[in-house]
């Protein structure tokens, strides 16, 4: 039998490409005011899970690269809406008195539309929305799934400086920060009622194509 | 603009309190006590983080090592944060575990679950130092089929899968049975997987600080 869904990391694979696509395909239709953007850099997140079984220990990732990938689309001078795919592969590490602990591995994939505006030459903002998964392995706190997509909301700020060479290849440097709420089917089992917040940070270098 | 008001409401909607931890009741005596001269010293071992994956080997005959490998995946997978991994070697001078038959060694058929029929059994042993307080080498286990039982070759595979779990539970630091014949760590084991009980208890052991130090590598 062929075509079925076997499990929950076909379903985040499907995801994957589905949003690959979407966020690819407008590159191939670049009008003139569409643009497509690259950025990658370090991430830091906030702690996943806070528990205590003899003593407090926290479940955070680990500072992990973060690869986004943006078609954007400029609507009227200093505004532009885009929609971006955002990859970041992380190690989980325990943290507890004792020292810090490998605790597995996850791929965050988020989709995001956001809006732009820009406020002083060179320096612009953005608002977004969107929706965040996690692919793991089933093992761990991914054991009995991964929570399906979780509703995301992000802020970022972006400057580009006002060289020849970072103009050319639309070179910005942005620090965006995100949130969503975090619960897994095992973390239920095991008796979390409630879903916790998770900040993430990350500090990108993009490079661009096509009209900025 | 609409999209940023509705991120900047779901930054806010985001941003609320830490969920509670839960109780983790239920959890059952997991440590042993061991009489040094006059004293009564309570025995709480585990395997350290620093010795993980927990080296296992199994005997190569029948299907012993599928046996171990289950049961060590079922282990693993009573952990949320990692605090256990296992690996089976193929040496057996390089293991923290040997698990091997004790007398006759059981067809490879596949298990008649329909009853659960006591028709094997399991020993783990643990080799202490002249001290009481640290493991002079690997911890043994071993599986035996039960003389004069009735049972067909399936049940007593279903019956290793059951001990297989139960004495690996043991060799993980579960000194002590459950008095609940609902847990895999009861006597004689009668379900097939561990309970929400036992998840708690090992959980709670492999946070608590060990009295008793692993054998040296």
């Amino acid at each position: 039998m062929t075509g079925g869904r076997a499990d929950g990391r076909m379903g985040g694979t499907a995801m994957l490409v589905a949003c690959v696509a979407l966020t690819i395909w407008p590159s191939a239709h670049l009008a003139a005011q569409v643009s497509l953007h690259v950025a990658l850099g370090p991430r830091y997140s906030s702690t996943l899970v806070h528990d205590s079984i003899r003593t407090a220990f926290d479940l955070r990732p680990a500072l992990a690269p973060a690869f986004l990938v943006s078609v954007r689309n400029e609507l009227r001078p200093g505004w532009s809406a885009d929609v971006t795919l955002d990859v970041a592969p992380s190690r989980m590490r325990r943290h507890e008195s004792s020292g810090s602990f490998d605790a597995g591995s996850f791929t965050a994939v988020a989709f995001t539309v956001g809006m732009r505006r820009q406020f002083a030459p060179g320096v612009s903002a953005r608002a977004g929305v969107g929706g965040l998964r996690y692919l793991a392995d089933q093992t761990g706190v991914f054991r009995e799934g991964s929570g399906g997509i979780f509703p995301l909301g992000t802020v970022a700020a972006t400057y580009a400086a006002p060289f020849p060479f970072a103009q050319k290849h639309q070179l910005e440097v942005e620090a965006r920060y995100d949130i969503h709420q975090f619960i897994t089917p095992a973390l239920r089992t095991e008796g979390f009622s409630a879903s916790r917040p998770v900040h993430r940070v990350a500090i990108l270098v993009r490079v661009g194509w096509g009209k900025s | 603009m609409t999209v940023g008001r509705i991120a900047l409401l779901a930054l806010a909607l985001a941003a609320c309190k830490d969920p509670a931890i839960p109780d983790r009741a239920g959890v059952y005596a997991f440590a042993d006590t061991v009489i040094i001269g006059v004293d009564t010293s309570v025995t709480l071992f585990r395997w350290p983080t620093s010795r993980l994956p927990v080296r296992f080997w199994a005997d190569p005959r029948s299907n012993m090592r599928f046996l171990l490998e289950r049961a060590v995946t079922v282990w693993q997978d009573q952990f949320l944060y990692g605090e256990l991994r296992g690996v089976v070697v193929t040496d057996s001078s390089a293991a923290d575990v040997i698990v091997s038959w004790a007398d006759s060694v059981p067809p490879d058929v596949p298990p008649d679950t329909t009853s659960a029929s006591n028709a094997c059994s399991g020993v783990t042993t643990f080799d202490y130092d002249t001290t009481g307080f640290a493991l002079s080498g690997p911890v043994h286990v071993s599986l035996s089929v039960l003389g004069g039982s009735p049972a067909t070759p399936g049940q007593v595979q279903a019956c290793m899968r059951r001990v297989a779990i139960h004495e690996m539970g043991h060799s993980l630091g579960l000194l002590r049975h459950s008095q609940f014949d609902e847990d895999i760590m009861f006597g004689s084991p009668l379900v097939d997987y561990p309970s929400r009980f036992d998840r708690r208890s090992v959980e709670v052991l492999y946070h608590s600080q060990p009295t008793v130090q692993p054998p040296p590598p």
